[in-house]
């Protein structure tokens, strides 16, 4: 047993040729809503970081606008200019740069407030899991409690309290999206708790802290993906909810929701593109997510296998 | 098989059996060529080690193989029908009725929201035409041969409320109610104590022997086969190594593996004072059954081990000298001599 | 509870009547219970280990064994603290660790390691190698370590792995090589003694002979101790130089390994070894020697745990319970049936 191993000396495969050969990319690669799913949101992360560079106006800024090229229809309708694609709003912005800065203002809104709930979520999980006791029913019975609601009614009611604004939206997102993965890690903790691995580091004089942060941490985080991708998708619906209630973003920075609620009152003076071409993107973006995170579910749950 | 001496013919007749899983990380032949043949009446121990495809010949019998596995060749002849080519349908009038299977854990086989009355009776509806009361008669009479006190109030419990033990008795009788021609099973006491291991093999080869089924009982113990078993077939890798008469196999194993895997069993020797001897062991780990190496699959683990077994497959041939009128076959290019 | 008698060394390990239990009542709610016309909220305790005492001499293997929940894992995970005892003592080298909190224990882990049961789960599947294995040591240590690479080649090469191994990942290995890893884990703060749970049921049978030679090997190499527990009768009289049955969560027969195999004294010992099963000899005929299975231990029986199965109990054994006695050749027995009426010393093995 002690001998070399004869593939010792072969050079070691680099994490990405590892992953392109694992069992993973090849049903990846077999799956066709999983990469058009993946491809829509590559699109929007490609818009949203490149995009600005190549639209023809900053929308936000004042001196580019003119109000004379004001609700202009789609470039391919009577009336529309090359300039202006999918066509301009009643200030004369283009609606198309609005979208790439209004995608950018949705996209960040759910990912940092996916992240922040993620870790709000994974701690508050990981105490309740394994401290359990009375600290777990407090944290438990809040998620509860949290869950009994629908959680465009809560934001709506956080967000009346608060006042409107980019950080109070991230804060009403945050606490209503926190619950799933509390108890998502907080399941997996238990289980993880059970195995002896955990109870050899405990015979190994290891620190509670250490315990968490090397052994459980690291084996309740998979199934997070699936759920923290999905969430993306909802916070941003959320958002443009609020933003659409005007509760939301403040007119400055206006997501894909504002834009939509922006274009709602001329939607039925014959003026549609200025509220349509907005709610299409959220939902391919949402649409996007959605099917990736279908298929993270399927290759990461054992249980399906 | 010229030298058997029974006249009748076998009940079960697997020839060539191959039993290949298409997976993502390469073929597994989990099982490759094994064939052998079950006498109406013959209890015959399948033995081997995880990974040895053991329970997948038991599967390939019932027709429970599932993608990406598949039966890629051989026949499986019961009562002179090949069960591989027969339809979904067909099997499943031979499954429960015919061939009955038994396996590890209890609770796989019976369903935890019905009744243990029911699950016998249900089982009795299907193949027999008994009325209600004539099932729940039998259910009783049943379950009071496996040996569970008080079966009539017994019949009305739920699964959950057995033991371990009494719940594999509920198995074994669900098995045997249908008076199957062939039981096989599949470690069916490997989950148990050993006083309650005990017990239900002596409960399995009573009721076997009363109701002439043949058998199979697929384990890892060689120990527990020994006790129990007519012929024993030792598999390794997915193929067999060596099969014949349970005494032969045990005295006088000829395949190294048999021989490794007998004296790798902790024995009595180690009640001397000073340091004790060491046992003796198979070196190695049994090798990824997806990258095999040529020739034989025990070769790199084997100490007898010749240029040749690392190039050539061993042929299962039957060994002569024989005391009994069992051939005693081997798949070794430098079987083990006779003699002790 | 009389001291121990005139042992020249202190015992390595030593535990005296230590008992654990466990409220498996879960909350309020989930203990109501609503019967003949009454509320009542009963509390169900599991009885997991009652009184169970022994001694672990240095260089000496002591196995434990009994059938499925004879509390035997619990008592060896009661004895490293992965539970809070709820009664008894134990002493490492003559210090009561039995109330030591996390910073008291932390001198004392050095002493004592753990080997488990189930190879897949006894491995944090996220960790290298080289970082599971050197845990327990890094953990000891107060300053960083500078040769800790080779102090791990080194530990690897104790168990029969080598360098290739050092940057796997537990997934990459078999059942019968992750078992050395967590040897080499359970080896890395030169321990004294080491609690090995069921360490080779898991495995397939000409793996556990390769595991238990370097069990042998290995102590006889560092001279440390086990405590040994297995439910395999052929393992246990392997390894063991003597020997305690369990059942129920008591004590019901200790003694040297080969006086056990030869002699066993309390029925129950006598039904483990004629139910084990002998390579080559026909299953006999039954023996109606021990009938039923293990009752609750929620609810144990008064008098003689056994006595329910027992094809020898009579009227004593429902009221009185056996304590375990020796009966000479430092075999100790408790059954009401080998009961010399002139030893009423307490004995612990």
């Amino acid at each position: 047993m002690a001998a070399p191993h004869p593939l010792s000396s072969a050079p070691v495969p680099s994490r990405l040729q590892r992953f392109f050969a694992s069992e993973f990319f090849h049903n990846y690669r077999r799956n066709l809503s999983a990469v058009l799913g993946s491809l829509i949101v590559l699109g929007f992360l490609f818009m949203v970081t490149i995009g600005p560079f190549l639209v023809s106006q900053n929308p936000y800024d004042v001196a580019q606008l003119d109000l004379m090229a004001a609700f202009k229809p789609p470039a391919w309708l009577a009336g529309g200019s090359s300039e202006f694609w999918l066509g301009t709003d009643g200030q004369g912005r283009d609606v198309l740069a609005s979208i790439v800065y209004g995608s950018r203002i949705s996209l960040i809104i759910g990912l940092v407030a996916m992240g922040g709930a993620c870790l709000l979520g994974t701690t508050l999980g990981l105490i309740a899991g394994f401290y359990g006791g009375r600290l777990d029913a407090i944290i438990m019975r809040i998620a509860d409690i949290q869950l009994s609601f629908p959680s465009v009614l809560t934001a709506l009611f956080l967000m009346s309290a608060f006042g409107t604004g980019l950080d109070k939206v991230l804060i009403a997102l945050i606490s209503v999206g926190w619950v799933v993965y509390a108890r998502t890690v907080r399941g997996s903790t238990l289980r993880e708790t059970q195995k002896e691995y955990v109870q050899a580091a405990r015979v190994s004089g290891l620190p509670n802290r250490k315990i968490i942060l090397r052994h459980v941490l690291p084996n309740v985080l998979t199934p997070l993906i699936v759920v923290a991708t999905i969430q993306v998708g909802t916070f941003v619906l959320i958002e443009a909810s609020l933003s659409f209630l005007g509760v939301g973003v403040p007119v400055t920075q206006p997501s894909l929701g504002l834009l939509i609620k922006n274009g709602f009152d001329v939607l039925f003076s014959g003026l549609w593109w200025v509220s349509i071409f907005p709610g299409l993107f959220i939902m391919l973006l949402v649409f996007g997510i959605n099917l990736l995170g279908d298929f993270l579910r399927d290759e990461l749950n054992p249980r399906l296998k | 098989m010229s030298n058997s001496e029974q006249v009748s013919s076998p009940l079960l007749r697997v020839q060539e059996l191959r039993t290949w899983f298409h997976t993502f990380g390469g073929l597994v032949k989990a099982v490759d060529g094994v064939s052998f043949d079950l006498a109406p009446g013959e209890i015959m121990g399948l033995v081997g080690e995880s990974g040895g495809g053991k329970s997948m010949i038991g599967f390939s019998i019932m027709g429970l193989i599932d993608p990406p596995g598949r039966i890629e060749g051989g026949r499986i002849e019961f009562d002179g029908r090949n069960l591989v080519s027969l339809s979904e349908d067909e099997m499943r009038g031979i499954r429960g009725k015919e061939i009955a299977m038994i396996f590890q854990d209890p609770m796989t086989a019976l369903n935890p929201l019905y009744t243990i009355g029911n699950q016998i009776e249900e089982t009795l509806a299907l193949h027999t035409a008994l009325s209600a009361r004539e099932r729940r008669a039998k259910a009783i009479e049943m379950l009071h041969r496996v040996g569970i006190p008080q079966p009539e109030q017994r019949l009305n419990h739920y699964p959950h409320q057995f033991s371990g033990g009494m719940r594999q008795r509920v198995v074994i009788a669900i098995a045997m109610i249908a008076k199957p021609r062939l039981l096989i099973a599949d470690e069916p006491t490997t989950a148990l104590d050993v006083t309650i291991q005990a017990q239900l093999l002596r409960l399995m080869r009573q009721q076997v022997v009363e109701s002439g089924t043949s058998m199979i009982l697929i384990t890892h113990d060689l120990a527990a086969v020994s006790q129990m078993a007519d012929t024993i077939v030792v598999l390794y890798c997915g193929r067999i190594v060596e099969k014949g008469p349970a005494e032969a196999i045990i005295a006088r194993p000829r395949h190294p593996y048999t021989r490794g895997l007998i004296d790798s069993i902790p024995h009595e020797t180690a009640e001397t004072d000073g340091p004790k001897p060491r046992l003796s062991q198979i070196p190695g780990n049994v090798p990824d059954i997806r990258r095999l190496p040529p020739g034989c699959a025990f070769a790199p683990r084997c100490r007898f081990a010749t240029e040749i077994c690392r190039t050539t497959d061993p042929v299962l041939a039957e060994q002569p000298a024989g005391r009994s009128s069992h051939p005693h076959a081997v798949a070794c290019h430098h079987p083990l001599a006779v003699s002790p | 509870m009389s001291q121990p008698t005139h042992d020249p060394a202190k015992p390595l390990l030593e535990v005296r009547q230590l008992e654990q239990r466990f409220d498996v009542s879960g909350s309020f709610f989930d203990r109501l219970r609503f019967s003949g016309g009454r509320i009542s909220a009963p509390r169900r305790i599991v009885h997991a280990v009652n009184g169970v005492s022994l001694a672990v001499k240095r260089g000496e293997v002591l196995g434990i064994v009994g059938e499925s929940g004879c509390g035997k894992s619990t008592l060896a995970k009661t004895i490293v603290k992965l539970h809070e005892p709820t009664g008894g003592q134990i002493l490492i080298e003559g210090e009561d660790i039995t109330h030591h909190d996390f910073t008291r224990m932390r001198p004392v882990r050095k002493k004592l390691q753990m080997i488990f049961q189930d190879p897949y789960a006894s491995l944090n599947p996220r960790q290298k190698v080289r970082d599971i294995i050197m845990e327990p040591f890094l953990e000891s240590q107060s300053a960083p370590v500078p040769d800790l690479a080779e102090r791990a080649l080194a530990l690897l090469a104790k168990v029969g792995l080598g360098v290739e191994h050092l940057d796997r990942y537990p997934h990459q290995f078999s059942g019968g090589q992750r078992q050395r890893i967590g040897i080499a884990r359970a080896l890395s703060v030169q321990p004294d003694l080491i609690i090995a749970d069921e360490p080779v049921s898991a495995l397939d049978v000409s793996i556990q002979a390769q595991i238990l030679n370097l069990l042998m090997d290995l102590k006889d190499e560092f001279g440390f101790s086990y405590l040994f527990i297995t439910h395999d009768l052929s393992v246990v009289r392997y390894i063991s130089d003597r020997i305690g049955v369990m059942y129920l969560g008591f004590m019901v027969e200790t003694g040297p390994t080969r006086t056990i195999f030869a002699e066993p004294k309390h029925p129950y010992t006598q039904a483990l070894l004629a139910a084990a099963p002998q390579l080559g000899t026909k299953l006999g005929p039954a023996s109606e020697q021990v009938r039923g299975e293990v009752p609750s231990a929620i609810d144990l029986p008064r008098g003689c745990p056994f006595r329910q199965r027992c094809p020898l109990a009579f009227a004593r054994c429902a009221d009185e319970r056996p304590e375990l006695r020796p009966v000479g050749g430092g075999q100790a027995v408790a059954c009401h049936l080998s009961e010399p009426a002139t030893q009423p010393a307490f004995a612990a093995i």
